[in-house]
Parts: C-alpha cells; sequence; structure tokens
C-alpha cells in the first residue's frame, strides 16, 4: 500500500495520551452536583461513566480516539472501533450504540481514507452488534479517529476498577507489548511476525471475554491501556485497603518484544507511567529494567485485567482459552497496601 | 575515531535507531549524540548497555542532552549485560549462538549428514549450557519445517529459553514457509545483527 496513515500525525509512535500526571492535575478537585441516579464519574478513574436509568437499566458511556496507530486504514479503523468497545466491556456492559469522531487533514489524505477507516469501525461494531448512530468529523491537520460507545448494564452488576478482594487470582486476556512494537514499527524495524501479531491482537474485541466473565466470582475489572498495565493495576489498588502480587514471569508478550525492549526501543509514555506510577511498586529498586519497562508500556486495545475467586481462576482461564482468548493468571491479591512484582 | 550524532528534534525513536544503525556500521571508537528529549536519553542508554557498549558519559545544558558511548564491538572478551530474567549461564557463558547453515553436517554422504545433524540436536538438549540463539539459513531451515526429525529436539530448546530464528528468505526460496514448524521466521537484518553484536558463534553446516 502506497498510502501511510502514521505520516499524518506528529505523535510517531511514543503515544498521544496526556500522561497522567498531568491529567491528574488537571481533574484533581473538580466537582459536580451529587446527581441520584450517578453512579459512577470521572472522580474514580474507572473505565466509563455509568448512570442509572431504571433499576434494571444503567447507561454505560466512553469515549475514546487518538491518532493512526498503524498505515492501513481499515485496520485503524478496526483498532478505533475495538479499544473504544472495550470500555464498555470492562464495566461489565453490553455495548448498544456508537457516535464516530473524526479529525480529518482532508488537504493531505484522500477521502477515500476516511471511507476505509469508517468501514474497518463498522465492521467491528457489527460484530459486536452495536448500531452506528451518527457522528461528529471537523477538518484538522492531526488526523484523528475515534467512538463514543453507549452501552447498558444492571446497576447491581456493574464491575468497577477498584473493588478487588481478597484471595483472588489477577487475570489478563491479551498479551503486552503493543507500546514497544508500535515504536519498532515507527524506527523501521519490526518483524513481520510482530507486527502481524500486533494487529490482531489490538483488533481484537474483548467481547468474548466479557462475556465469559458473567459466570464467575470477579470482584472488579479493568481493561489495560495507556498507562499500562501497573498503571492500571494501581488503579484497581487504589483504595489502599487490597493489594497485589504481580508474577512478571508469567506476562505473556507479543512477539519480539523482549528484544525490541532491549534496544532501546521505549515509548515516552513508559517513561512517564513509571516516573509516576513506580512508587506504588513497593520493590521497584530490585526489578530489571527491562521487565519495569514491559509493565509500564502503554497499551492500545488491551486486553481485560479483572479480580477473581482463586478457586475459579484455573476455570475461567481454560474457558476462555478454550475460545480463543489469550488468558493468563499474572498475579494475586495480597492483604498488604501496594503493588509487589514476583519473578 | 569519534563520531557524532544530532538527534535533536528527530521523532521518538528516531534517536535510538540511528545509533543502532551507527554501531552496525561501525567505524569508529566513540560516539556522541545530542538529544533534546528525557525518552530519548533513556533509549539510547538502554540500547548501549543492552549492547554491550560502554556509556562514558551523559549531560544536560539547556534541556540538551550529550551522551557519550564508547564503541566495543571489536573487543571480543566484551560480553553484552544479560537481563536478570535470562537463562543464567553460570560463570563460563558458553557458546551464545549456534549458526546452522545447511540441512546437513559436512559434505560427505548426505546420510550421514542428516544422521549427524540429528544427533546435533538432540546433544544441545542434554547439554548444561545452552545457546541463546540458534539461527538457521539456506538449506539449514530445512530442519525447522514440517518432517524433519529434530523437530521435538527443536521444541525443547525453545521451551528451554533457546531462541530459534529462522531465514524468511530461505523459506520462501525453498517454498517451504507454510510448512514451519519450530522457530520465529526472522531476517538478515535479525540475524547480522545477533552474529555481529552477541560474543561468539559457532557455525554447523
Amino acid at each position: 500500500m502506497d498510502e501511510k496513515l502514521t505520516s499524518y500525525t506528529k505523535f510517531s509512535g511514543c503515544g498521544a495520551k496526556l500522561g497522567p500526571a498531568l491529567l491528574d492535575k488537571a481533574l484533581c478537585g473538580l466537582k459536580q452536583p451529587e446527581y441520584a441516579n450517578l453512579i459512577s464519574d470521572f472522580s474514580t478513574s474507572d473505565d466509563a461513566g455509568i448512570y442509572k436509568v431504571s433499576d434494571e437499566i444503567a447507561l454505560v458511556q466512553t469515549v475514546d480516539f487518538f491518532p493512526p496507530i498503524v498505515d492501513d486504514p481499515y485496520i485503524f479503523g478496526q483498532i478505533t472501533a475495538a479499544n473504544a468497545l472495550s470500555d464498555v466491556y470492562a464495566m461489565g456492559g453490553k455495548p448498544v450504540t456508537a457516535l464516530s469522531m473524526v479529525c480529518f487533514p482532508k488537504d493531505k489524505a484522500p477521502i477515500e481514507t476516511l471511507r476505509k477507516m469508517m468501514e474497518g469501525g463498522l465492521s467491528k461494531l457489527i460484530e459486536a452488534e452495536t448500531a452506528l448512530v451518527g457522528g461528529h468529523s471537523i477538518e484538522d491537520e492531526e488526523l484523528k479517529f475515534g467512538f463514543s460507545i453507549t452501552g447498558t448494564v444492571h446497576p447491581d452488576k456493574v464491575l468497577y476498577n477498584n473493588t478487588p478482594g481478597k484471595n483472588e487470582k489477577l487475570i489478563l486476556t491479551k498479551p503486552l507489548g503493543t507500546g514497544i512494537i508500535n515504536t519498532a514499527l515507527r524506527g523501521g524495524i519490526a518483524s513481520k511476525q510482530s507486527i502481524e501479531a500486533f494487529i490482531d491482537s489490538m483488533r481484537t474485541l474483548n467481547k468474548t471475554a466479557a462475556e465469559l466473565l458473567s459466570g464467575y466470582n470477579v470482584s472488579s475489572c479493568t481493561d489495560v491501556t495507556g498507562f499500562g498495565l501497573i498503571g492500571h493495576a494501581c488503579e484497581m489498588t487504589a483504595r489502599g485497603s487490597i493489594g497485589m502480587k504481580i508474577y512478571s514471569d508469567r506476562l505473556e508478550l507479543l512477539p519480539d518484544v523482549k528484544e525490541y525492549a532491549q534496544m532501546g526501543l521505549i515509548p515516552a509514555g513508559t517513561y512517564r507511567n513509571r516516573d509516576y506510577r513506580q512508587k506504588f511498586v513497593k520493590n521497584h529498586e530490585e526489578i530489571n529494567r527491562t521487565v519495569m519497562d514491559l509493565l509500564f508500556d502503554p497499551q492500545t486495545s488491551g486486553g481485560l485485567l479483572f479480580t477473581v475467586d482463586e478457586n475459579q481462576a484455573d476455570e475461567i482461564c481454560r474457558k476462555m482459552k478454550g475460545r480463543g482468548v489469550a488468558a493468563h493468571i499474572i498475579g494475586e491479591t495480597t492483604p498488604t497496601e501496594g503493588i509487589e512484582i514476583i519473578g | 575515531m569519534k563520531k557524532s550524532i544530532d538527534g535533536r528534534s528527530l521523532p521518538c525513536p528516531q534517536p535510538v535507531i540511528k545509533v543502532k544503525q551507527a554501531f552496525d556500521e561501525g567505524g569508529f571508537g566513540e560516539l556522541e549524540i545530542l538529544v533534546d528529549n528525557k525518552a530519548a536519553v533513556e533509549n539510547i542508554t538502554r540500547f548501549a548497555e543492552n549492547s554491550g557498549h560502554s556509556i562514558l558519559s551523559v549531560s544536560e545544558k539547556s534541556n540538551i542532552s550529550t551522551i557519550v558511548i564508547e564503541n566495543l564491538a571489536n573487543e571480543a572478551t566484551t560480553l553484552p549485560e544479560t537481563d536478570t530474567t535470562e537463562i543464567i549461564m553460570g560463570s563460563n557463558p558458553g557458546v551464545s549462538n549456534i549458526f546452522i547453515n545447511s540441512s546437513t553436517i559436512g559434505s560427505g554422504e548426505q546420510k550421514l549428514g542428516d544422521k549427524l545433524m540429528e544427533a546435533f540436536i538432540y546433544s544441545l538438549t542434554e547439554m548444561d549450557k545452552k545457546p541463546k540463539h540458534i539461527l538457521f539459513m539456506n538449506s539449514g531451515v530445512k530442519v525447522t519445517v514440517e518432517g524433519s526429525v529434530s523437530l521435538e529436539n527443536l521444541r525443547d530448546l525453545e521451551k528451554s529459553g533457546v531462541t530459534l530464528l529462522v531465514c524468511g528468505a530461505c523459506l520462501d526460496y525453498y517454498g517451504i514457509k507454510d510448512k514451519l514448524e519450530v522457530g520465529k521466521v526472522s531476517n538478515m537484518y535479525e540475524i547480522t545483527s545477533i552474529l555481529t553484536s552477541d560474543s561468539n558463534t559457532v557455525t554447523v553446516g
């Protein structure tokens, strides 16, 4: 393909998301009235907002958009949709409607590019049985694309990200390393197999994983995205009463990720994530640097990260693997505060 | 001889890529790199340390960092710093890489050559000190495809932490890419990087 979608952005592989420290500064102390039906808002850094409309139904609402991370517009569309839908799945919800949003450099890119991005996004919305109801587009020098998704959930069955319990295992449903492969891709040295695995992982919906959660005692759930595995684990343990051990040797990585990490192909977002959150890792000074780089690697359209009764962990992993989900037990909850890296 | 790279205003990850390219080309004793962001400093530091080169200095002045790296590529005694997560090889590091460039060992009778290759790969599984990489090129790639008698032994090696890299162009040439059973498809660039950066290699074939 001649067209290179990534040439329409200056964020060449090092992440466009505002760093967690900066975001905290902007949001800290921001207040709104206490609405009776508002279940979850921005103050708890959960994956989506929850608003109760009846005793049986609550809305799950989220938005996510970003500059291209692959060159093929159809695949980019698929990834943005999978990524946006994921927040609804992570809250235990079922996505129902979507709005697209696009910032498009109309003088640089042919309009067919937008068409292909829409087709890619729509293919994933259809897979998720989610209706595209509209959207908004503006002209911009920098291409960006994404979706706002609305889902529904029973108000008592919301999966929060910060309510893990005691004696539970931590499970992750996709391999790590999309930030590093993206950086290697920008550097022109990513292998074909790593690019293929990276694309497949990012455009895979978390739908199947989410559907399988409902039969088990899952106490908390989130999806791993820009803040990296540890960043999201920190949000899960933010209440302080429960901590986590993460087994670094059991993490599944995308192909060649470790080699690229050792070559220094680390996105800047990793360092921002680490600088902000390494203080929550009790033994961070003893951890090998490559391992830390992997733990803080910002993910695009990452897997679900959830805690489940330790007696059900093996079974749920087995079930997920049987349905093609790369689920692994990667840690456990602890009765003491903070995160500890083992292995 | 000293070489300089101006990595200022280059988008990530271009500074570290330029440094890697400079070391791949070689021909200098010291490399000085100017960069204007912290991520580039961290990336270049990681590259240098993991590829066995030594950082002589890192200095910062009005947001411009200068990194000086000594090129130790020609000193055969220099080993790259191994990760603690890598296989621990003991005090004697053993052989890092095995470069297999034929499906048989030696150039006598083919039957004997096949047997020797099979026995060699089996013997590797029995060694305490395993190599880090086994690189397959030319007809050596046939050892990794469907029908090879060595597949189980190669899988064992992979399980014990050995990385198997198979030349993709060679698989293509022999028309057996879809028959690959074990190892990762690699390219000349990656294989050359390993052969030239890691400590020692034994060629078999």
